[in-house]
């Protein structure tokens, strides 16, 4: 990643700390895809954010990695603050990536239905 | 017309029936004047309040009704309904109420738009109110902010209605139990789910799915896993979570699922959180 890297600041993109809507993810996901789009890398800065849901992650950083096949490779996310924030991100691009884990997302929470 | 509430009416099946008795019953009626009796009465859940308020309001704006309330008869029968705000929005003064038993969550509405100030619900009026306090680990707090996040995306998304989300949750020190409930008036859980997967036709079968963590969220992102992170952390505290969509009470009484017809149908979807300890 080079130092004149784009980057976005998710609190100041969608105007507070709470990262929470599909709506605020989309607003993150439409400044970014024009610079994925032309194959071109950015930072998704996460400092400033206190609360992130998976819909906000789905919305923004999962449809981002449909945009372009070297999207896993052009995106850097940083300032998750909470490890858990990291795994529901980890699921948003296996999911966008593969489609087919949702499947076996489905299988553990199948069992713990029917446990 | 007139109608009387009568008995009890707590957050279970039979509370939920009466009210959606009452929704029916009115919803059949356009432009008329209601009455609503609370002299008959007997026990009020505070948190059922979220769901009558949404009925009313529905009817209000929906059939034009007028709904007329004897506040006397609350003052005497479930006073609860002042002190955690039903009074002043259904007669939509100003009235600033204080809960001088510390009691109740207050009953709020919430646009699909209010992320900052549900957040600030969810953290300081519900999860750290006296009656969850020291009993909800740090993870636990987390895991229900979170999913209650979750469940209000799902209202943005989904829901294809412009009424808020209303909440609202009463603590009974005696008992150690603690409830609370989100509604939202919008379609429900069915017809979103339908339209993902054919084959679940009834509303039944889509709050399993839902409960699953199965989301139907728009274009091809997933996600909206609030409601199977709610019974997971009920299975291990022996809480309860109730969901109501179209005519399907489903329940998750602490220790098995449970599903009953409603009889009649209410529209959007009813999630209700019972801590015990």
């Amino acid at each position: 990643m080079q130092e004149n890297t784009p980057s976005i600041n998710v609190s100041d993109a969608i105007g507070t700390s709470n990262a929470i809507l599909h709506s605020f993810g989309m607003t993150v996901y439409d400044t970014a895809k024009p610079l994925v789009q032309e194959n071109k890398p950015v930072i998704i800065d996460f400092n400033g954010i206190r609360n992130l849901t998976s819909a906000f992650l789905h919305a923004s950083i999962g449809n981002l990695m449909t945009v372009n096949p070297n999207s896993i490779h052009l995106i850097t996310v940083n300032g998750l603050a909470n490890p858990e924030w990291n795994d529901k991100l980890q699921d948003a691009i296996k999911l966008a990536l593969n489609p087919e884990k949702r499947d076996a997302i489905a299988s553990e929470l199948n069992e713990l239905f029917n446990s | 017309m007139e109608y009387a509430l009568s008995g009890d009416l707590r957050t279970n099946l039979m509370g939920f029936r009466k009210l959606v008795h009452l929704y029916d019953l009115v919803s059949q009626y356009e432009g008329s004047r209601l009455k609503l009796n609370f002299g008959k009465i007997n026990f009020f859940d505070a948190n059922m309040s979220a769901v009558l308020l949404a009925m009313l309001q529905k009817l209000e704006s929906d059939n034009n009704n007028k709904i007329i309330i004897d506040y006397d008869q609350i003052d005497q029968n479930c006073e609860v309904l002042r002190r955690n705000g039903f009074v002043s929005h259904l007669s939509k003064t100003t009235e600033v109420v204080e809960d001088i038993r510390k009691s109740t969550v207050p009953l709020k509405t919430f646009k699909s738009t209010d992320a900052d100030a549900f957040v600030s619900y969810i953290e300081n009026d519900f999860l750290k109110h006296r009656g969850l306090d020291g009993h909800l680990s740090e993870s636990a707090f987390g895991k229900i902010k979170d999913s209650f996040l979750e469940i209000f995306c799902n209202v943005e998304l989904h829901s294809e209605t412009n009424r808020p989300m209303y909440t609202c949750g009463q603590f009974y020190p005696t008992k150690q139990e603690f409830k609370f409930t989100v509604v939202d008036v919008g379609v429900g859980f069915l017809k979103n789910i339908n339209k993902k997967d054919r084959a679940i036709s009834t509303y039944e079968e889509a709050i399993d799915w839902a409960v699953k963590g199965n989301s139907t969220k728009k274009g091809t992102t997933q996600g909206g896993t609030g409601l199977s992170t709610i019974l997971r952390y009920c299975r291990s505290s022996k809480g309860e979570i109730h969901i109501v969509s179209g005519d399907c009470y489903w329940r998750f009484n602490g220790k098995e699922i449970e599903k009953y017809s409603l009889n009649k149908y209410f529209c959007g979807a009813t999630v209700h959180l019972i801590f015990r300890y």
